[in-house]
């Protein structure tokens, strides 16, 4: 451990210019915090967290139209858990379900599937949220749905993809990257492939890195070896669980189900292509043609600036309301909610770790 | 949501399986894994076994967890 | 060689001890006499050995009584009488009143321990106080001050308060308000739908705000609103039952310790905390500190914090950490004083805990903050009014009263050169502010023994005191131009009389061209001014509402700049200001900042004033330093600052989805650099160096440091308002100072 972070520290030192590292992935952003090891960094490298969560990343009209959902007295949303508290315009599913409200929380879309076989007079709808970490599964569902004709389940869909995301934040001019830091099991299912363009069109390294403390730092030394060495590739640190080209049954089953769409992320705004829809072929399994779905549009306090921290470009600690009016006890934006998400982290961390 | 604990199979139903997780068991879906056998170590993320494992690298990963000791680091 | 000496004194000599300690000082040394209150101040003569008179003097001038101030003192040397022995002499109620009302002092330490001693005969009593503290101008009917002039007239002492009420050595040797459990005020605890009990008030009243109910609290001027600080839910509840979605409420907090667990506090801001005055003082909020109600300030991270001043609050808050205590009244009204009042609140609280001390004189909290160590008033009122200002030596010059504005109204009478200038008054347009208005004004003409002689006003021919003064017809009336008045006010509190530069931005002021002016500068003196520059003016689509509903603004301003989409909502915003129907122009830098903040999406329309320039000020990055582009023509007289470059700047900015932390913050920095460069061109121009910088724009913290620390780098000396607020309840100092000199140069 003592070689990593000194190697850095020399990398950095050789390099002798501020870097900016991104991370794009929800549990290295906790990972990071946990650990403490953006204490261990030397000044000149920092290490952002960027969109990587996808919970935080979902538009406000989509916990809009789930609330809407719930209080259909026909319905039943189910949903992982760290959907629960997160605030929409008015309310948040958690809300809902204390006022009586039909939702059902999760371990796997699986289970929502099987939840509709035990209710046949119930519509269950589950929200799909996730990237490619958890599209295989929820299209997995969809397909057994079909098979098995369980006509009154579907589901909400609202799931997004990494490398586009990743594009737009490299051509936002805003945002600073010197190197990404890539998910680790987003990359268990679509491969290190999908990154390439990034050092094709942008030069900037891509380290694919894994869960541990250990991990993280190898990654950030390999990428600061990479800036010095002038070169961007997409190198996989994370080799115990990530190849080339991924996981091909998942990507088969993405693509039979789903297909890309333009997609509104938080604080972002649309990203073409970075979303994924559900085909017509499977849509009476989509909530929004099976059972109508009202999107409208959502209000979130202005001062809230999660927006802002998940391109990267502000800190919890530039937020007023951060600590003050926005706590893990009443949260005002997702980012605060989510146990991924960057607000979060810096509440329950920021303490003990040099900001 | 993502489990980074090695999860070793110890049961199998066709496209399903049981997994053990330090000791305590759960149902997953094997369908996007190929060829799962009694005793592979697999990554699970929402109910369903996204990859497998093999020996070398659920030991390195025990190597990693092993070495880690930041208090040696921050001393 | 035994010698008389007969000394007047002036100032704030009356119900701050200064009797006894003469007493005190005057039998140390083993000299006769006499000392008395008088409606001029204190008399007093004191006769002995000429070298223990000359220490009597030197000592109490030395050390003189905690809260007295002694503005002057004339002696006369006179032969020796004869006295033996020292007294106190009952008060002399006749001739001119001269005499300083002190304003109210919150519990010292000594009272502070008798309340917690369960071994002291004041345990526990909630109306404990003494020469030192407690209740003054909230109670005073009149001077001298006497018990009989307060409203302690009431109750009668019983033989042990009498004792230490005549004890020359004791704290309480003439303390009008002095009482205990037995004899004086008693506290009634009412519960909403039923009855009303005098057993044990106190404890009860405690028990429902760890229960997390509301209850109404009569403290000193008025009643509060009180309840849980530390619960959010708690707080919602007050929120929601009072109408009061955004707007911040004060905390009290238990003592320093307790608040500093939640609050960042300096030096400066923990002076203000623990002195006298006891005002709320705005301060930093700790984040992720000890657990708070997430919905005390939603727009800000500072919170009104202040700490107790009565017995009464000390008690309460012996086992809370933290108690909201906002004003007792609804929306804007003045604060309820009188049981009689209580109706109102009845949808409010769940109980109400009052006492039978009237209160005198309606005072609300005061409430400023500390900024480079320099006090900034919000608002003036308990613990600093009336204490006069001084605006000219004592010379003789006619009574003057000047009645403000209309917006959180305050009044001033002034008498010898003596500024005294009223608490917060409210807004005039509530008809109960009004009524409070026009008594307090009779109340303290009658208290201070000032009729008026000439009136001062607002040139607004809308605002209510305006109204006030023109029935007036009798008297000379001076009327003076609103940001005229915001500049004099910094003028008079710094003794400045030579034309300066005067900055005077806020929301709005009756202009003498008819429009409605705000982002102004003036090269004035205290007799009059001219406007050689001001913001570009724009239209204010649908005049007062555009305040209330700032969206109006930002329409009004892209529309004008040619930068905005005509949608549907629009539309008629377009027809308005095209056919110049209701959309008066207004060159208002308040206005301007509410529709930049609308532009950042950071506010449609308002639930309090200043919302939108709040959240603007909010979210800004002090870190940037960077300036967008501006202009200041000067091709014609007044030069207009026009910030229509700025505004495509920031739509530029907008468009590149700039975080809008980053261009609020550019924002000030634009208005920063706009007014530097004015004020650099007039001293060019015209040889200024000093500047003034007035109107409630300048509550922006951000804004005011900003400005300040361009100007004095670059060389100009910089004045602000320090002992009023730079809002409109800073308007009548400035009305009476430009009154006086009007007077002296004879032009009124």
């Amino acid at each position: 451990m003592k070689t990593l972070v000194q190697t850095i520290e020399e990398l950095a030192g050789r390099l002798g210019r501020d870097v900016e590292l991104m991370e794009v992935c929800g549990t290295h952003t906790m990972v990071a915090f946990r650990t403490g090891l953006r204490q261990l960094l030397p000044e000149s490298v920092r290490l952002r967290s960027g969109p990587g969560c996808p919970v935080c990343v979902t538009d406000a009209s989509y916990i809009d139209a789930a609330v809407e959902l719930c209080r259909r007295p026909d319905v039943v949303v189910a949903t992982f858990g760290d959907l629960l508290r997160v605030p929409g315009s008015e309310s948040s599913l958690d809300r809902e379900r204390a006022a009586g409200g039909s939702v059902r929380i999760v371990y796997s879309p699986s289970d929502a599937l099987v939840l509709a076989k035990e209710c046949p007079s119930k519509r269950v709808v589950f929200l799909g949220v996730g990237f490619e970490t958890t599209a295989p599964t929820v299209a997995w569902s969809i397909w057994r749905a079909a098979r098995d004709g369980v006509r009154n389940f579907s589901v909400l869909c609202a799931h997004k993809t990494m490398p586009r995301a990743m594009d737009a934040l490299l051509r936002d001019q805003q945002v600073k990257i010197d190197g990404f830091l890539c998910p680790g099991h987003v990359s268990v299912i679509t491969g290190a492939a999908v990154y390439r363009f990034i050092g094709e069109r942008y030069k900037i390294p891509c380290v694919i890195a894994g869960f541990e403390a250990w991990d993280i730092l190898k990654s950030i030394n390999m990428l600061l070896t990479q800036i010095l060495d002038g070169r961007a590739a997409v190198e996989i640190e994370y080799s115990r669980s990530v190849t080339e080209h991924g996981n091909a049954a998942a990507q088969r089953l993405i693509v039979e189900v789903f297909e890309p769409n333009d997609a509104i992320w938080r604080g972002i705004g649309t990203i073409s292509g970075s979303g994924l829809a559900i085909r017509s072929k499977y849509s009476n399994f989509d909530a929004t043609h099976a059972i109508g779905v009202k999107f409208g549009e959502a209000h979130v306090n202005p001062l809230c600036r999660c927006g802002d921290i998940l391109r990267g470009i502000s800190t919890p600690l530039d937020c007023r309301l951060f600590g003050c009016t926005c706590t893990p006890a009443h949260p005002i934006g997702p980012c605060m909610v989510s146990s991924e998400g960057t607000c979060a982290a810096y509440y329950k961390y920021e303490g003990r770790v040099a900001a | 949501m993502c489990l980074a604990v090695p999860a070793v199979i110890v049961e199998l139903h066709g496209t399903t399986a049981t997994i053990s997780v330090e000791g305590a068991l759960r149902e997953v879906d094997v369908s996007l894994i190929e060829d799962p056998r009694l005793g592979d170590f697999v990554l699970v993320h929402a109910g369903f076994a996204i990859h497998k494992w093999d020996k070398s690298e659920v030991e390195e990963l025990a190597a990693i967890r092993a070495a880690t000791d930041l208090r040696e680091v921050l001393a | 060689m035994t010698t008389r000496v007969r000394a007047r004194i002036v100032g704030r000599v009356q119900g701050v001890g200064f009797r006894p300690t003469v007493y005190r000082y005057a039998t140390q040394l083993g000299l006769g006499g006499y000392v008395r209150n008088d409606t001029q101040g204190v008399t007093l003569e004191v006769e002995g050995d000429d070298t223990n008179v000359g220490a009597f003097f030197n000592h109490l001038t030395t050390e003189p009584p905690r809260q007295a101030v002694i503005a002057d003192m004339k002696t006369e040397v006179l032969r020796a009488k004869g006295y033996r022995g020292f007294q106190v002499v009952a008060s002399e109620p006749e001739g001119d009143v001269a005499v300083d009302v002190s304003p109210d002092l919150a519990t010292c330490d000594d009272c502070l321990q008798e309340i917690f001693d369960p071994q002291n005969r004041r345990y526990g009593y909630a109306f404990t106080n003494c020469t030192n503290c407690g209740p003054r101008f909230t109670i005073i009917r009149d001077l001298p001050y006497d018990r009989d002039t307060t409203s302690m007239t009431g109750f009668t002492m019983c033989e042990p308060c009498a004792r230490e009420y005549l004890d020359p050595r004791d704290r309480r040797f003439h303390a009008q308000p002095n009482a205990c459990e037995d004899c004086g005020p008693r506290l009634e605890l009412n519960i909403s739908g039923g009855s009303a009990t005098t057993d044990s008030p106190l404890a009860k009243a405690q028990e429902l705000l760890r229960r997390g109910r509301v209850v109404a609290i009569k403290s000193l001027g008025g009643y509060h609103l009180a309840c849980d600080a530390t619960s959010t839910e708690c707080v919602a509840r007050l929120r929601e039952r009072k109408q009061r979605p955004h707007k911040a409420l004060a905390v009290m907090f238990r003592d320093l310790p307790t608040l500093k667990r939640f609050c960042d506090v300096n030096e400066s801001e923990e002076a203000e905390l623990l002195s006298v005055a006891r005002p709320i003082v705005i301060v930093g909020r700790k984040r992720r500190g000890a657990k708070l109600a997430v919905n005390l300030s939603p727009d800000t991270n500072t919170i009104g914090a202040f700490l107790p001043y009565t017995p009464l609050h000390h008690l309460l808050l012996k086992d809370i950490d933290a108690l909201v205590m906002t004003s007792g009244n609804i929306t804007d009204d003045p604060i309820i004083s009188d049981e009689n009042e209580l109706g109102v609140l009845e949808s409010i609280v769940e109980a109400s805990l009052s006492h039978n001390r009237p209160i005198v004189h309606k005072c609300d909290d005061s409430v400023l903050r500390v900024i480079n160590g320099q006090r900034q008033f919000s608002r003036r009122a308990r613990g600093f009014a009336p204490n006069p200002i001084r605006i000219a030596p004592a010379s003789g010059a006619p009574h003057i009263l000047a009645v403000g504005g209309e917006l959180k109204n305050t009044f001033c009478l002034v008498r010898d050169g003596n500024a005294f200038l009223s608490q917060h008054i409210g807004d005039l347009k509530e008809y109960r502010a009004y009524e409070f208005f026009a008594t307090e004004i009779a109340a303290l003409q009658r208290l201070l023994r000032i009729v008026p002689e000439v009136l001062a006003y607002d040139l607004h021919p809308g605002y209510l005191s305006t109204k006030f003064a023109e029935k007036f017809t009798a008297l000379p009336r001076v009327g003076v131009q609103h940001h005229h008045a915001h500049i004099a006010s910094v003028m008079a509190e710094h003794d400045l009389h030579e034309p300066v530069i005067g900055v005077a931005l806020d929301g709005t002021g009756y202009g003498t061209d008819g429009t409605i002016w705000g982002g102004e500068f003036l090269v004035a003196d205290r007799c009059d001014f001219e406007r050689v520059a001001h913001f570009k003016p724009y239209p204010l689509p649908g005049g007062d509402k555009a305040i209330e509903e700032p969206w109006r603004m930002a329409a009004s301003v892209l529309l004008t700049e040619g930068l905005g989409e005509v949608t549907p909502k629009l539309r008629p915003i377009q027809q308005m200001i095209g056919a110049g129907v209701n959309s008066p122009s207004t060159s208002s830098a308040g206005r301007l900042f509410d529709a930049v903040a609308v532009i950042l999406g950071l506010c449609d329309v308002t639930t309090y004033e200043a919302q939108a320039a709040i959240r603007l000020e909010s979210i800004a990055d002090a870190r940037v330093r960077d300036v967008y582009p501006f202009q200041v023509q000067t091709r014609e007289q007044p030069w207009k600052l026009d910030f229509g470059v700025t505004l495509r700047a920031i739509r530029r900015d907008r468009r590149r989805a700039a975080a809008i932390s980053e261009i609020s913050a550019k924002f000030h920095n634009t208005i920063v650099a706009a007014v530097l460069q004015t004020c650099r061109f007039l001293r060019a121009q015209r040889g200024l160096h000093r500047v003034t910088l007035s109107g409630g724009v300048f509550h922006n913290e951000l804004l005011l440091r900003r400005t300040v620390e361009a100007l004095q780098s670059r060389r100009f000396e910089v004045f602000t308002n320090t002992a009023v607020p730079p809002n409109d309840g800073g308007l009548a100092l400035g009305q009476a100072a430009v009154a006086m000199e009007r007077i002296k140069r004879r032009c009124v």
